[in-house]
């Protein structure tokens, strides 16, 4: 739908037609047409004034703009993990260290206290009775601290897997008894003297018993506590049977 | 450092890649740069895009103005900063971009104007504006269609080539010029008609 004339207009701007061949084409019609692009052509080419100025003054009514930082193309989830990963990491960190700090400096006992507790636990995933650990050992130093060896795994239970520990220990009452009356019996064989090993066991048995009905493991605990309690009346009868026959 | 120049007559339309091209295509780098950095917060990198662009903007605001270009032109690149943020590299010219919002500065200048101005003092008819034969001619290129239109402010009152106005409006050069043409004819007809 180009006309001639449009042709001819476009040659002539290219510089392929002269205004004057331009004017014998299309007598009449171009002159006007080439005075308009003329005139629009001055128009665009004016001077201008000095951006400088301008510039200064509109510097300093630029609002200061947020640190962009690219939300637009990350996802929520991403943004979300980056608020959340580092406290998240940085608290790990600090509860890791912070154990294994308290844990070197607590005393002995404290560090024996908690490696038991920590076979208790394996205790409760094993599936046969653990045969005397290398802390319920004769003469071992958790022995000499009283109320720590037999009452710690029962109140350990009841703190942990409460439900599922009872749960076991009733089914595998027979286990745990046999368990518990080994124990006693090594400490009572290897104690021999009596009296202060006897005071040492009854803080620790009255320790299992609470903590036994604490837990609300009612066949373990029950099981437990009067085997101790059994093996504390004897040892608290066997002085006056001892002076009863003297007398 | 002038990037618009008015389009040369005599130059022959190059088939082959040339200098200028080579030159045109190290200026979109350089201003892709400006704006990547102007987007981030460069107030430098800003700067330099406003010195780049002021000249084609004042001629365009002060074509449809007259007193007031260089306000509208700093509210035009006050909003630009604003929206730097948002603006996607469609491959159009970084001028289109700002002759977008120069549009809406000048209109909402008109509308301003209209509100506030008094009845009297606004020229009324075409004979009143044959007094200032610029303000006669832009208010023409404002009834133009708005693709003619669009090819007169960025061709001739920005300096923008053939090649430019073609990214920014997504046709073909032929088709541009064709466009130019036809603008040229409307607006003869309506200020003959005057």
């Amino acid at each position: 739908m180009r006309s001639s004339l449009e042709r001819d207009l476009a040659r002539w701007e290219r510089g392929e037609l002269s205004v004057a061949d331009l004017g014998l084409r299309h007598p009449g019609r171009a002159g006007g047409m080439v005075a308009l692009y003329q005139r629009l052509t001055d128009i665009g080419g004016a001077a201008v004034p000095d951006p400088e100025p301008g510039w200064e003054r509109l510097r300093g009514q630029l609002p200061q703009r947020p640190d962009v930082v690219q939300v637009r193309t990350l996802g929520p989830a991403f943004v979300l993990r980056r608020l959340v990963a580092r406290p998240l990491a940085l608290a790990a960190a600090l509860v890791l260290l912070g154990g294994a700090i308290g844990y070197a400096a607590a005393p002995q006992a404290v560090n024996h206290r908690l490696t038991t507790i920590w076979e208790n636990v394996e205790d409760l995933f094993r599936d046969e009775p653990r045969q005397g650990g290398p802390d319920r050992t004769p003469g071992s130093p958790g022995d000499d601290e009283p109320g720590l060896a037999p009452s710690v795994p029962d109140g350990e239970e009841g703190d942990g897997d409460d439900g599922e520990a009872g749960e076991d220990d009733g089914e595998d009452g027979d286990d745990d008894d046999r368990e518990g009356s080994s124990e006693d019996s090594g400490e009572g064989s290897d104690d021999g003297d009596g009296d202060g090993d006897d005071e040492a066991a009854e803080p620790a048995d009255g320790e299992s018993s609470n903590e036994g009905s604490g837990d609300g493991s009612d066949e373990g605990s029950g099981s437990d506590g009067s085997s101790f309690e059994e093996e504390a009346d004897e040892s608290s009868l066997d002085p006056d049977d001892a002076v009863e026959p003297d007398d | 450092m002038p990037t618009f120049e008015p389009p040369n007559i005599s130059a022959p339309i190059p088939d082959v890649p040339t200098e200028t091209d080579e030159a045109e295509v190290r200026t979109l780098d350089l201003v892709q740069r400006l704006v990547e950095r102007a987007r981030e917060g460069g107030g430098d990198a800003f700067g330099d895009l406003y010195r780049r662009y002021h000249a084609p903007l004042f001629r365009l605001a002060r074509a449809h103005l007259g007193e007031g270009a260089e306000d509208a032109v700093a509210e035009t690149f006050l909003r630009a900063w604003k929206g730097l943020p948002g603006y996607k590299d469609t491959g159009a010219p970084f001028l289109a971009w700002l002759y977008g919002i120069a549009r809406h500065v000048i209109a909402d200048e008109f509308r301003r104007r209209a509100r506030f101005e008094p009845r009297a003092e606004l020229p009324e008819g075409l004979v009143e504006w044959k007094v200032d034969d610029e303000l006669a001619l832009a208010a023409a290129i404002r009834e133009l269609p708005d693709e003619q239109r669009q090819v007169i402010e960025l061709k001739f009152l920005m300096g923008a080539t053939n090649a430019q106005v073609a990214a920014a409006l997504g046709k073909s050069e032929g088709a541009v010029n064709a466009k130019q043409w036809r603008a040229l004819g409307a607006l003869r007809k309506m200020l003959e008609e005057t």
